[in-house]
């Protein structure tokens, strides 16, 4: 029974991961060619003997080529300023989810994430109608007097931002939330007795507790940020080349098999084996 | 209790007609409650849970707001200052000490205004006077339950607060440690001299470290005195049978007067050395350590009721006989071992007699 | 306390910030109009257009058949997994197929769909199989990303669940499969329900993943919305968000009333509290 179950999912996951994800790093060292597919497979039975044509060619250019230097840090940034967005908008959300009665939190989480379950591109279709040059947004601002013309918002980071921030927040909200109701709430009453007003209670016992949930907060807006294809390609401008972007089109637009997988293999080594090295580092040190 | 009366005058704490409220239309957790605590007194609240104590210990410590009623310490009305403007300070049943902070920084945590210098000697001196010198630098989770109870200690004393709040202290340690705990703490008290409130629901643990106890049934106080006069001269039945175990007879009063009280107990006149309550006597109480199991032949004079023995329990240092009186009342009997007669096992179904000592009768309203 | 009404207010205008762009789509569905920019008066019309336009329906018939099957395979084997990662104890090879499990959860969908293409172009090249690209392929890709939601739904409800039920049933002589069909799984039922209602969701929501790994004519739902989307955007997309927020509250009360009337049926406990009562 458990040899089973484990022989299933093993054969799923070397099916489903395993494969595809060696099926890239294949391809990221082959040489382009013609036809379908349209590369020269690396390893390749020729006249009863094995012939060996690595290709380094689309690494090379992947790591020293600007255009996907830029896209990566490009990336990168985006990710960053929506993982800093939404973690100042979700954090006082879900400390004050988590301060709230205890039969209430419930129905205030599941609206923090109902508006999840309406669909991804319907919430972002929402967002190009109240931004673009004659929505509602801009001519606030400019009715407002924060602008002499409604400006231009639709097509600039600041919509790629906004989209990002609101397709990603509950997903910061919900592990700080998980975090922050933990907590064992006679530490912040012990924190008060010895002295500790709300703010002094908050940065010494709740903050520092709270950072693991910030951690995973992070990581969840982070890792799926950077490879976002669908927010910066709709809210976006042309400007904000992505990897997410580059990769797509260096597939769909130039058929340029090799290099996408190689652009794909370093963005994973980057995104996931990097982490994970400072992790081992970090926990090498603590023990 | 001279001194007592004496310190009492020196009142620290003042609470005067408490009232707290969970929610509205929920019976009051401490209704109309009036509490004196003297300075340097070691003053134990002990009560059953839900009884009111740890919501009084709560509205002192400035987490739940009375709903009536002022809490006044040094003169000065506590009712709006908030916990952390309070001299007190407050040793949590779960110790709640900070998972992600030293021992030396949670001792630190409550010293503020100070110079580092000072602080750090500060803070070595409390570790010291819990005997934890050596784990500044650990973390809680590296330390045994009785370490963390030492450095929770340490660290509500660190601030040298005017009232120590020791909420079920001895509650999440083993049976072992906590009679030596129990000990270290009344000492610690004797030396530094603040304060202490000591809530808890173990008699045992009150009467041995308490110099004077409250008795909480319902919100209210049902009795406040010393150990002993709590355990010997219990102001109700309910006080009584709370603190230890307590053999209860119906009685009758015959006659009384300012030296003590003549009752009838199941047709036999019954003298206690005490006035009679107030109200009407209900009943006549008696500890189980004090009734003396005497032979059947024994004559049954004044204070001695006849009965047959039912069975002994062997509890290592005594025996409990376990007596059914001619009505049916069935008594309990504690006799140390290594006693004669009393301590010998006698065999189920012999007859005895039991006397009451006139000293050691208690008559109770009901 | 003013720390509290100043976090009470920034919940509220987070709340806010949630839900006025759903509110904008819902009242501007009915607004005669061709553009989302003035109120021009109430009307039917977009639901008109919607209902006529034959592509988009056939790419929502598509889309739910991708997710309810994709979500039925991810709930199989999402489950197994997860049974294994939360029952199984050591086992070698643990920490890998732990890390192996939860890899689709943090994969950007672009590296994802690139290499899941990738594989069904190799297969239909080495095995014939899957021909082509289309529904088949896109369901499969589905299912591998949301087995990875499965098995933490699972896993996180077994290990809330004390294991002293499956040993009672062993004890009193089940076999392990019978343990698991009798105990395991009548208690996994609520998180069974929502992993495989997360998986359904996932499907219905990605334009990513499907985008590479559809082929020709077997467009989804989202791949349609989203190539009208490039284009700007049209009220007939939000009649049909609409429709979608009017599906998602219906079947979030109709939970919502099972839930209630199941633990009314329990004695008042809901079933989460089930475990917790030994």
């Amino acid at each position: 029974m458990r040899r089973t179950v484990l022989a299933l999912g093993w054969l799923w996951l070397g099916l489903f991961l395993l494969a595809p994800l060696a099926i890239v790093v294949t391809i990221a060292l082959s040489a382009a060619g013609e036809g379908m597919p349209p590369y020269v497979p690396p390893l390749q039975w020729s006249g009863g003997g094995l012939k060996i044509a690595v290709d380094p060619g689309p690494f090379q250019l992947v790591l020293t080529d600007p255009l996907y230097r830029h896209a990566l840090a490009i990336s990168l940034r985006i990710a960053f300023v929506a993982t800093l967005g939404c973690l100042a908008i979700g954090y006082p959300m879900a400390l004050a989810i988590a301060r709230m009665p205890e039969r209430r939190r419930n129905l205030l989480l599941l609206l923090v994430m109902l508006p999840f379950w309406t669909g991804f591109l319907m919430r972002i279709n929402a967002w190009i109608g109240l931004l673009n040059d004659a929505g509602w947004i801009p001519r606030a601002i400019a009715a407002l007097g924060l602008a002499a013309a409604p400006p231009r918002i639709l097509y600039t980071d600041t919509a790629m931002y906004l989209g990002l921030v609101y397709a990603y927040l509950p997903f910061m909200v919900l592990p700080l939330y998980a975090n922050l109701s933990r907590q064992d709430p006679v530490l912040r009453e012990a924190a008060s007795d010895l002295g500790a007003g709300p703010l002094r209670a908050f940065l010494t016992v709740t903050l520092p507790l709270s950072l693991p949930g910030v951690a995973a907060g992070c990581a969840l807006v982070f890792i799926p940020s950077v490879g976002e294809y669908v927010i910066p390609e709709l809210l976006g401008g042309p400007g904000a080349e992505t990897i997410g972007r580059t990769l797509w089109s260096e597939f769909f637009d130039n058929r340029d098999w090799p290099t996408a997988c190689a652009l794909a293999t370093v963005v994973l080594v980057l995104l996931l084996g990097v982490p994970a090295l400072a992790l081992r580092a970090a926990r090498g040190r603590a023990a | 209790m001279g001194t007592l009366q004496g310190r009492a005058l020196t009142a620290l704490l003042r609470v005067e007609g408490l009232t707290v409220r969970y929610g509205a239309g929920t019976g009051a957790a401490v209704s109309g409650l009036d509490l004196t605590v003297a300075a340097g007194e070691l003053f134990v609240l002990l009560g059953a849970s839900g009884s009111g104590k740890t919501t009084l210990l709560r509205a002192v410590a400035g987490f739940v707001r009375p709903d009536a009623g002022r809490i006044v310490l040094d003169g000065a009305d506590l009712s709006d200052v908030p916990p952390y403007r309070r001299p007190v300070n407050t040793m949590f049943q779960s110790y709640a000490l900070f998972p992600h902070m030293t021992v030396a920084q949670n001792v630190a945590f409550g010293l503020r205004g100070m110079d580092r210098a000072a602080r750090a000697a500060r803070v070595a001196s409390m570790l010291d006077l819990v005997s934890m010198a050596g784990f500044a630098a650990r973390r809680p989770s590296q330390l045994s339950g009785g370490q963390q109870q030492r450095v929770a200690l340490a660290r509500s004393l660190a601030p040298n607060p005017r009232l120590l709040l020791l909420d079920e202290p001895l509650s999440a340690l083993d049976r072992g440690l906590r009679e030596q705990t129990r000990e270290e703490i009344v000492a610690l008290q004797r030396r530094v001299g603040t304060a202490f409130i000591v809530v808890t629901h173990d008699q045992q643990e009150a009467l041995a470290m308490a110099s004077r106890i409250g008795v909480m049934r319902d919100g209210r106080l049902a009795q406040v005195g010393t150990p002993a006069e709590v355990y010997e001269r219990p102001a109700s039945r309910f006080v009584a049978e709370f603190l230890g175990a307590a053999n209860v007879l119906p009685a009758r009063l015959l006659e009384a007067s300012g030296q003590g009280t003549v009752t009838e107990v199941l047709g036999v006149p019954l003298r206690a050395a005490v006035p009679a309550p107030a109200e009407g006597v209900a009943v006549l109480a008696i500890r189980p350590e004090r009734v003396r199991l005497l032979p059947a032949g024994a004559a049954l004079e004044p204070n001695r009721l006849a009965g047959t023995l039912e069975g002994s329990t062997y509890e290592g240092d005594r025996l409990i006989h376990a007596v059914r009186l001619a009505d049916g009342t069935a008594m309990r009997v504690s006799a140390p071992l290594s006693d004669g007669l009393q301590g010998a096992r006698l065999p189920p179904g012999t007859g005895v007699v039991l006397e009451l000592p006139p000293e050691a009768c208690m008559v109770l309203a009901e | 306390m003013s720390g509290r009404g100043a976090l009470l207010g920034w919940l509220l205008a987070g709340y806010a910030f949630l839900y006025a762009p759903i509110a904008f789509l819902v009242a501007f569905s009915f607004n005669d109009a061709k553009l989302v920019t003035a109120w021009a008066g109430f009307s039917w019309r977009w639901y008109g257009v919607l209902f006529a336009d034959e592509a988009l329906l056939r790419a929502a018939f598509l889309s739910l058949r991708i997710a309810v099957a994709s979500a039925t395979l991810a709930t199989v084997v999402g489950t197994l997994c997860g049974v294994a990662l939360a029952r199984f104890g050591r086992f070698r090879g643990r920490g890998a197929f732990d890390a192996a499990v939860a890899a689709p959860l943090v994969l950007p969908e672009v590296i994802t769909g690139l290499s899941l293409l990738l594989l069904f172009v190799a297969m239909d090249q080495a095995f014939g199989w899957p021909a082509g690209r289309g529904a088949l392929t896109v369901t499969l890709a589905h299912a591998s990303v949301s087995v990875a939601y499965v098995a933490v739904v699972v896993r996180a409800r077994l290990a809330g669940m004390t294991p002293v039920l499956e040993e009672a049933a062993a004890d009193l002589y089940a076999p392990p499969a019978e343990v698991f069909r009798r105990v395991t799984l009548p208690l996994l039922a609520p998180a069974l329900a929502s992993g495989w209602l997360l998986a359904f969701t996932l499907s219905l929501d990605d334009v990513v993943v499907a985008s590479f790994t559809s082929g020709p004519g077997a467009s989804t739902l989202p791949m349609v919305v989203f190539s009208m989307l490039r284009l700007g955007t049209t009220p007939e997309l939000y009649a049909l968000a609409t429709l979608i927020v009017l599906a998602v509250a219906a079947i979030l009360l109709l939970g919502l009333w099972l839930q209630r009337s199941n633990a009314a049926a329990s004695g008042g406990q809901p079933i989460a509290g089930g475990a917790g009562r030994l």
